[in-house]
């Protein structure tokens, strides 16, 4: 096994914890534990036989599996992107009723 | 009939004494400033004038400047509620005309704008606008962007209000189609001045940001 494969195995081990002690505290709910524990288990497998990636590659008609990786990354983050802005839209909202209620309270 | 005027005014200080004479002189008693965390001396004007005024302690847009300002005047009892634009573009005289709608059964009444008057750029801004609002809401008006409406008491219930900005006149549009209300558009005038003109409403970028706040609205 190559250094980096251990690394990233220990960092997955830890992520996993702080995900598992995250659930503990009820800070994510059980559909949001148990799609961070697949997803990262599913990384620690593709971490432990890189060559498991190339053949999911093939499958799916992609040169290398390195690309694959690439390719979930991006639509991974444009998803993250498109999510963040409606939290952030409904924060703005939530910001301006605050705003509101203090304008009306204060005139009364 | 109560008849309240709410002004949503942000960095007005050079118009809003004007607006707010201009319609005492009209006869409008009931006019509410929403002033919308201006950084200049527009609340303390729009105070001097002895009219109702709120006031935002951050700035959050259109939106959130007529949603105070709507919900100020429903607790006042207006029967009618009549938005005016604190630049001075409107022509008090029209009020009149605008309510005359809601009498007549009209839910809502917009004031269109857009005429031959209107320079191209902003003409062509208004429709793009206008177009997107018909196939993101599925209901065509002449002049979306109008900040000259008269609303029954009725309608201005019905309207939830959620966007903060410049997309709120979109969303008005959306709300009016979703209550099934009755809606009149007449022709209104607009006083083009230097000073209008330059705090520009409608550029490609602003336009782009409101597309993108009405489609998260639409999802939401």
């Amino acid at each position: 096994m190559l250094t980096i494969q251990i690394i990233g195995l220990v960092v997955i081990f830890i992520t996993i914890i702080i995900v598992l002690l995250r659930f503990k505290k009820r800070q994510i709910s059980l559909v949001e534990f148990s799609s961070w524990i697949l997803f990262w288990t599913i990384i620690a497998i593709l971490v432990a036989d890189p060559s498991l990636m190339t053949k999911i590659a093939r499958f799916f008609g992609v040169g290398r599996g390195v690309d694959v990786i690439i390719y979930i990354a991006l639509f991974l983050i444009f998803y993250l992107i498109f999510k963040i802005n409606l939290r952030q839209e409904k924060i703005e909202q939530e910001i301006t009723e605050i705003v509101k209620e203090i304008a009306l309270k204060k005139k009364k | 009939m109560k008849l309240v005027v709410v002004i949503p005014a942000y960095n007005e200080e050079k118009t809003i004494n004007s607006v707010i004479k201009g319609l005492k002189s009209k006869g409008y008693k009931n006019i509410i400033v929403v002033d919308d965390g201006s950084k200049d001396k527009t609340y303390e004007i729009a105070k001097k004038n002895k009219v109702k005024v709120y006031r935002h302690i951050i700035n959050r847009g259109l939106g959130g400047a007529l949603n105070t300002g709507i919900t100020a005047a429903l607790s006042e009892g207006a029967d009618i509620i009549v938005t005016f634009d604190a630049d001075g573009q409107h022509d008090s005289k029209d009020i009149q005309r605008l309510v005359k709608e809601i009498r007549k059964g009209y839910d809502v009444c917009i004031g269109n704008r857009i005429n031959k008057d209107m320079p191209f750029i902003r003409r062509l801004g208004n429709r793009i606008l206008d177009l997107i609002t018909y196939f993101l809401f599925g209901i065509y008006v002449n002049d979306t962007q109008s900040g000259l409406r008269a609303f029954s008491r009725k309608a201005v219930s019905m309207l939830n209000i959620k966007t903060n900005k410049m997309e709120v006149s979109s969303e008005i549009i959306y709300e009016l189609k979703r209550n099934n209300l009755k809606l009149a558009e007449i022709p209104i005038k607009t006083i083009y001045t230097e000073y209008s003109m330059s705090k520009g409403n409608v550029n490609i970028l602003s336009a782009l940001k409101i597309v993108l706040k009405l489609i998260f609205r639409r999802i939401m």
